[in-house]
């Protein structure tokens, strides 16, 4: 009735479903973790701008650019003016003496005609002499869905600390992202932010580790003396550790935080 | 059962009264042309195919995979001071419109204006204050709020347009250099004519005199199809002075309005809206509140919320100011023959006047004959009101319209070689026995300033490219006289220049940007503004101070020759203002064709508003077409059958037909892009002499065609089941239903809790403890779990409060929700199916005695309910419980959040809600044109012609423009609905916690009992309670309550007539309604009989 060759359709339909079995969690897997699509996304930038350097090597604290984040929603981009107050008294030359073309766009940015103007690296225009040229564009990385509405203040001034969400900035030449910022990755902190709270004047501290403060040489502990008191008096034993439990639950009681039915309405992100 | 066929009903249209199949289909589903059998019939093999084809499709484009599109991040160069990115700005400014302006308050998002509010520091637009009468919030009608739109119209002209470079190319493009070389020219040759829009503004009046210094012979005119010239003629006729009236409803107790809108299309309807609304409001503190009297030639908002409205013929306005001017015994006045009613009426407002004194006020249409006018201002001095209720005010010397027009009309042919038309549409909305456009034609040089390539423009051979009021600076007085600034929020858009610019050009001034401009003039003219110091207060409030137009002592007028006009023939005309697209300028902005007309509730049309008597005389039903004949111009427009309209009387609204204004409002000579008008133009049939009504040979013939009129008054009835539950709801005779409930001010004082022993009464068991607690139990707000999931109260707990009393239907609310909210706009063909979005509507409920037959025959006389109606935010909410996948869902403080990106869009949840206030995206609305086909097809193009599910691509960049960031746009497939304005109240409550966290607020707790870092009253304010000129919209937190005060929205729960619609469903709404109070006069017979009374 069949003809000889259909006796291989068994086999051949039985692969088909085993690897469609197994080809379908694979996709799903990869196509729907963010991990796969976001983490670690690091768009090139029309300046390399290097964290590492300015915030790692030099030290400078995030609020000196992102001069919004206690203040609005949105943290700002800084305008070309906050690059120029440093790098107007910088000469920015390679070691072998080459000029550095990497921060042209700055320049271009500050002054449309500096070129014509026979400015060098060494001296660029000022901020009377200049003509506005065309902003730096730069690409978002830390990029939500437009229907989820973040707001950085409501963040920074409750003590969730830049490194929470963006990871070791200080430690990267060029930022990525470090976080899934995925709805589930918001829901952890937001059902249990005792976990993540640190001390308000800790905010830009990249390095920040509540164990430092059962060391007391610590600069930590000095700096924070106080608190570790008024957390000992809010109930916790004096030979215990301050964990991070312990700090957490102190700081949200403190900052009076709501609980995670609050906290994880869908109006505290959708609107 | 029997009792049930007489009494009174509430009723939205004559359909649903006559039980009409349209409006029982309105009933039975909301959504009646869905049809699911025509899914269900669908053969399997095409259903299939159809999967797979989609399913492929889907595949093609990869939409699930991709990354959404990349966003760049532009920061400025230099710093920017005082402005945080992603923070709201607001500046005060001005909208001008026939020659009055409006002071608004812009609000301003990384420099895009996206949102226009009244400024509530100007008194004329102040709606709330402080009790120790600091400035709170502002309010404008739906015209200036929707000008925002205009500025980012994608149809706006973008260039100079020649009309001989237009035969070469479609663009026509040209420069203003050319222009001014092609004027300078034309100029040289002969006499220069301008013939300018209507303007306040003092810096075009100085340049109007440097203009007219420059070329001494240019023959100067003014024309605006509303005009005033009336008003004028009026201060003439009575004081020999350039006069003008200001009513002071707020101090009175008796209002009689003589075919006066003063709360429709009145210029300064927000202080009369606000004031007339304060009285009636006394009702719950003083057990008194005000009474309005009207007569009135058409069916106006005024009409529709007064407490005795006389339904007359325009003609018969004179018989009726002349008797009440001899009741009141105005010198040289003979009593005219009146008919029954009208001599009811008139006695009975005359009686109260009489007594009410200076707390009395007759009010008169800015519209109806100087005579009229100049009577009513002797009535006024007869009563002793005047300096108390009404004051005059000495006004600049005006161009007279018609009659200005008409000199111009003469003067061409004369020897004009050039003529400039600064602004207006003459050639659209000139008198029609002018022949504007004939007239034109003859000229040789002609050139119009304006926004768009209207009609005008394209019969004129340079359009001038107009910048927008919100990208120019200017001045102009408000209705009370005070110097307004109108302040720049954007750098101009495209090439263009404002009307102030181009005369300072062409009158050679030195500086020709509008800031210096008027800075020279305003610094130079009035002496408050000329110091910096002095400007810069003047430009932060948005006026000069003290710069109002100068109080008035008069004498009482002579005698006014007034007479009596007999009423001829069998039909009069009324022409009235559109209360949607005005005179017409805004037919191209699809928020206000959209938005329903507050009384007839149509969309995107106008039609012959007729009386069902005289209809039926000519056996006329709504959508046939008639054609009205005056002299030899003709007009075909539809009927519409309108309740209350007077009988003999047509009603016209203008503004309509417009051939050239767009794609969104007509662009029939388009040869690409073919767009049918929008409505009829009642101009047609204007003329110069009867500008506002007329009266004689008008004919009437019935057409054997009909044409469809959307309306959306049968929508989303909140009927229980269907017909049968209709009594229920909305009353039956007898009883005030769950829907509305009102009472004369009597039946209000006798049974203050009367909203309580109306419709049905149900034990209104609770699962759980009340929603919120009483101030006895504040302090267990903390011990109980503030997390429950039933508590919706922590840290606030948010309600809703709406007057009924004190609604007018001015649609307000609805565009300013629609602006805040980014409601799209859907089309006539979509609204007809029931899909339009608006998140707020205002139920327009006809309230009449019936007969035993149980139709009502008196078609002249209807009282009007209003209802505002969106989400009420119930505790219980029927929609939660149906959504399959908790796209609804309540947060802690009582919202009830939509989640669009849980959304599947299975609509059970609309299905569910007894409200009927969620709407549903079937299309992408944002990316489709409303006018094309049926909204069907994409404006742009996308890839493989699918719209772009993320929206960021499709929509054209200007349009985005006006989107207010905050919220997010919708997509198809979604429902959405009223939010409470979540995005304000997150704003005001992120910004209160993060100022407690940083020590600016003192920590403790307040006086109320709650946590510091609870918002106080009236920090958050949603966009309806903000445009409200009448606050009768109160929103705030229901928690805030102490011994001494509490929010304003809690003190309005408290008031005994608060009640919520369908209580009997035990929703528990968040929102409550405040019964209508009415104030009937007991000695007129015809006071109607209200449902509390048969309540007993």
């Amino acid at each position: 009735m069949f003809p000889r060759w259909a006796n291989l359709l068994l086999p051949l339909l039985l692969i088909g479903f085993v690897g469609a079995a197994l080809y379908v969690p694979v996709v799903v897997y990869l196509g729907f973790s963010p991990k796969a699509t976001d983490v670690g996304y690091s768009p090139q930038q029309p300046i390399p701008y290097s964290h590492a350097l300015h915030v790692g090597k030099l030290g400078m604290d995030c609020r000196y650019c992102h001069t919004t984040v206690t203040q609005a929603g949105f943290a700002a981009i800084p305008a070309t003016q906050t690059c120029m107050n440093c790098h107007s008294y910088i000469r920015v030359t390679n070691p072998d003496g080459s000029s550095n073309t990497k921060l042209e766009p700055m320049y271009d940015a500050w002054d449309a005609t500096w070129r014509q103007r026979g400015a060098t690296y060494s001296s660029p225009p000022t901020n009377e002499a200049r003509v506005e040229g065309k902003p730096v564009k730069w690409v978002k990385i830390h990029d939500l869905p437009d229907y989820a509405y973040f707001n950085h203040e409501a963040h920074t001034t409750k003590a969730i600390g830049c490194v929470t969400c963006h990871g070791r900035i200080d430690r990267m030449d060029e930022v990525h992202q470090d976080k899934p910022l995925n709805m589930a990755w918001c829901l952890d902190c937001h059902r249990q932010p005792e976990k993540f709270l640190r001390p308000a004047d800790e905010l830009t501290n990249m390095a920040w580790n509540v164990e430092d403060l059962n060391d007391p040489k610590s600069a930590s502990a000095v700096k924070h003396a106080t608190l570790i008191s008024e957390i000992r008096a809010d109930g916790l034993a004096a030979s215990a550790p301050i964990t991070q439990d312990a700090l957490g639950n102190y700081i949200k009681k403190k900052m009076e935080i709501r609980d995670h039915a609050y906290m994880t309405s869908c109006s505290t992100c959708h609107r | 059962m029997s009792d049930r066929r007489t009494g009174v009903e509430y009723w939205r249209s004559f359909e649903q009264m006559a039980g009409s199949d349209q409006s029982l289909k309105h009933l039975e589903s909301e959504f009646p042309d869905y049809d699911p059998k025509e899914i269900a019939s669908m053969p399997r093999r095409r259903f299939l195919k159809l999967m797979g084809a989609s399913m492929a499709v889907a595949g093609i484009t990869a939409t699930g995979c991709r990354r959404w599109p990349k966003e760049e991040l532009v920061p400025s160069t230099a710093g920017l001071r005082d402005q945080l990115p992603g923070v709201p700005e607001f500046y005060a400014s001005a909208i001008e419109r026939n020659g009055v302006a409006d002071s608004v308050l812009v609000t301003s998002y990384d420099g895009r204006p996206i949102k226009i509010e009244g400024n509530p520091l100007h008194p004329m637009f102040t709606t709330w204050s402080r009790p120790d009468g600091t400035p709170l919030l502002g309010a404008v009608d739906v015209l200036s709020q929707a000008s925002v739109l205009e500025l980012y119209d994608p149809s706006r002209t973008r260039s100079v347009i020649e009309s001989a470079k237009l035969k070469a190319g479609p663009s026509g493009r040209s420069t203003w250099e050319s222009f001014l070389s092609a004027f300078n020219a034309a100029a040289s040759k002969g006499t220069i004519a301008v013939l300018s829009e209507s303007s306040s503004s003092l810096t075009l009046a100085d340049l109007k005199a440097k203009f007219l210094e420059k070329y001494p012979n240019t023959v100067w005119a003014e024309y605006e199809p509303l005009t005033r010239d009336a008003e004028v003629e009026a201060g003439q006729m009575a004081f020999r002075k350039n006069v003008r009236a200001l009513y002071h409803l707020n101090r009175a107790r008796t209002i009689v309005s003589l075919d006066g809108d003063l709360l429709g299309v009145h210029p300064n309807k927000v202080r009369h809206s606000a004031d007339w609304a304060a009285g009636r409001r006394m009702a719950d503190t003083d057990k008194a509140m005000n009474r309005l009297y009207i007569a009135e030639s058409c069916f106006s908002l005024t009409g529709s919320v007064a407490d005795h409205r006389l339904p007359i013929r325009p003609s018969q306005l004179s018989s009726i100011a002349l008797g009440l001017a001899a009741a009141l015994g105005v010198a040289g006045v003979t009593a005219p023959d009146l008919s029954e009613p009208q001599k009811a009426w008139v006695a009975a407002a005359a009686a109260e006047l009489r007594t009410s004194g200076k707390n009395g006020v007759v009010a008169v249409g800015l519209q109806a004959p100087a005579p009229i006018q100049a009577l009513a201002y002797a009535i006024n001095f007869a009563i002793g009101s005047v300096d108390s209720t009404i004051t005059f005010h000495e006004v600049p010397q005006q161009t007279p319209h018609i009659g200005s027009l008409r000199t111009l009309g003469d003067k061409i042919g004369n020897g004009v070689s050039a003529l400039l038309i600064l602004g207006g549409n003459p050639v659209y909305d000139a008198p029609v026995e002018i022949d504007f456009k004939g007239k034109l034609s003859t000229v040789p040089f002609k050139a119009h300033l304006s926004l768009y390539a209207d009609e005008t423009s394209k019969a004129c051979d340079w359009h001038l490219p107009r910048s927008h009021s919100l990208e120019s600076w200017g001045d102009g007085r408000s209705w009370d006289g005070s110097i307004v600034l109108q302040q720049p929020l954007i750098q101009p858009l495209y090439d263009t220049k404002s009307a102030i610019e181009l005369l300072a050009i062409l009158s050679g001034q030195e500086k020709t940007d509008g800031l210096s401009q008027v800075r020279r003039v305003i610094g130079a003219q009035v002496p408050g503004a000329s110091a910096e110091a002095d400007w810069r207060k003047s430009l932060h409030d948005g006026f000069v101070p003290n710069s109002a137009f100068p109080k008035l002592a008069l004498e009482k007028p002579g005698s006014i020759a007034a007479t009596s006009i007999p009423a001829s023939g069998d039909y009069e005309l009324r022409f009235v203002q559109s209360s949607q697209v005005f005179d017409g300028r805004f037919a191209n902005l699809g928020w206000l064709q959209e938005c329903p007309d507050s009384i007839t509730k149509l969309v995107w049309d106008n039609a012959a508003l007729m009386n069902k008597t005289d209809a039926d005389a000519l056996t006329l039903n709504t959508g046939d077409m008639i054609e009205i004949k005056v002299a030899s111009q003709s007009l075909k427009i539809p009927v519409y059958v309108l309740w209350g309209q007077p009988r003999g009387v047509i009603t016209l609204p203008l503004g309509y037909g417009r051939t050239d204004a767009g794609p969104i409002g007509g662009d029939v000579n388009n040869p690409l892009d073919k767009t049918e008008s929008v409505g009829f133009n009642a101009y047609e049939i204007r003329r110069g002499d009867q500008m506002y009504s007329a009266s004689g040979s008008i004919a009437l013939n019935k057409l054997n065609e009909t044409y469809e009129l959307v309306t959306t008054q049968d929508f989303q009835q909140m009927d229980k089941f269907g017909a049968k539950g209709e009594f229920e709801r909305i009353g039956p005779k007898g009883t005030s239903g769950s829907v509305i409930r009102d009472a004369t001010l009597a039946q209000y004082i006798a049974k203050p809790k009367f909203v309580d022993h109306v419709g049905e009464r149900l034990p209104l068991l609770q699962l759980w403890d009340a929603p919120y607690p009483d101030v006895a139990t504040a302090a267990n707000i903390k011990a109980k779990d503030p997390g429950a999931p039933t508590a919706f109260n922590v840290p606030h707990a948010w309600g809703m409060s709406i007057d009924m009393s004190a609604c007018t239907g001015c649609m307000a609310c609805v565009v300013a929700c629609q602006a805040e909210n980014n409601v799209p706009t859907v089309g006539k063909a979509m609204v007809k199916m029931n899909r339009e979005m608006h998140w707020i509507r205002i139920d327009r409920y006809f309230k009449t005695t019936v007969g035993p037959d149980r139709y009502a025959t008196d078609y002249e006389n209807v009282d009007v309910v209003y209802q505002p109606m969106m989400c009420q935010h119930c505790e219980s909410a029927p929609c939660e419980q149906v959504c399959p996948v908790a796209a609804t869902v309540h947060d802690t403080e009582g919202l009830n959040t939509m989640v669009y990106n849980r959304c599947i869009g299975t609509r059970y949840c609309g299905n569910n809600c007894p409200y009927k206030v969620r709407r549903f995206n079937y299309m992408d609305w944002q990316v489709r044109s409303p006018r094309k086909g049926r909204g069907m097809e994409i404006l742009s193009s996308a890839w493989l012609g699918l719209p772009d599910t993320q929206q960021e691509q499709s929509i054209e960049h200007v349009r985005r423009m006006v989107f207010n960031p905050e919220v997010t746009v919708r997509m198809r497939g979604v429902m959405e609905k009223c939010s409470y304005c979540t995005q304000r109240i997150k704003a005001a409550t992120i910004k209160k916690k993060a100022d407690w966290a940083k020590g600016l607020i003192p920590d403790g707790e307040k006086s109320n009992g709650q946590p510091a870092f609870t918002v106080d009253d009236f920090d958050v304010v949603t966009a309806c309670m903000q445009a409200c000129p009448t606050q009768a919209i109160t929103f705030g937190n229901l928690l805030d309550k102490s011994a001494s005060t509490s929010s304003e929205v809690r003190r309005r729960h408290e008031i005994p007539r608060s009640y919520t619609v369908l209580e009997d469903l035990n929703t528990r709404a968040r929102t409550k309604y405040m019964a209508k109070i009415r104030n009937p006069n007991e000695s007129l017979a015809s006071a109607p009989v209200t449902a509390a009374e048969h309540a007993g």
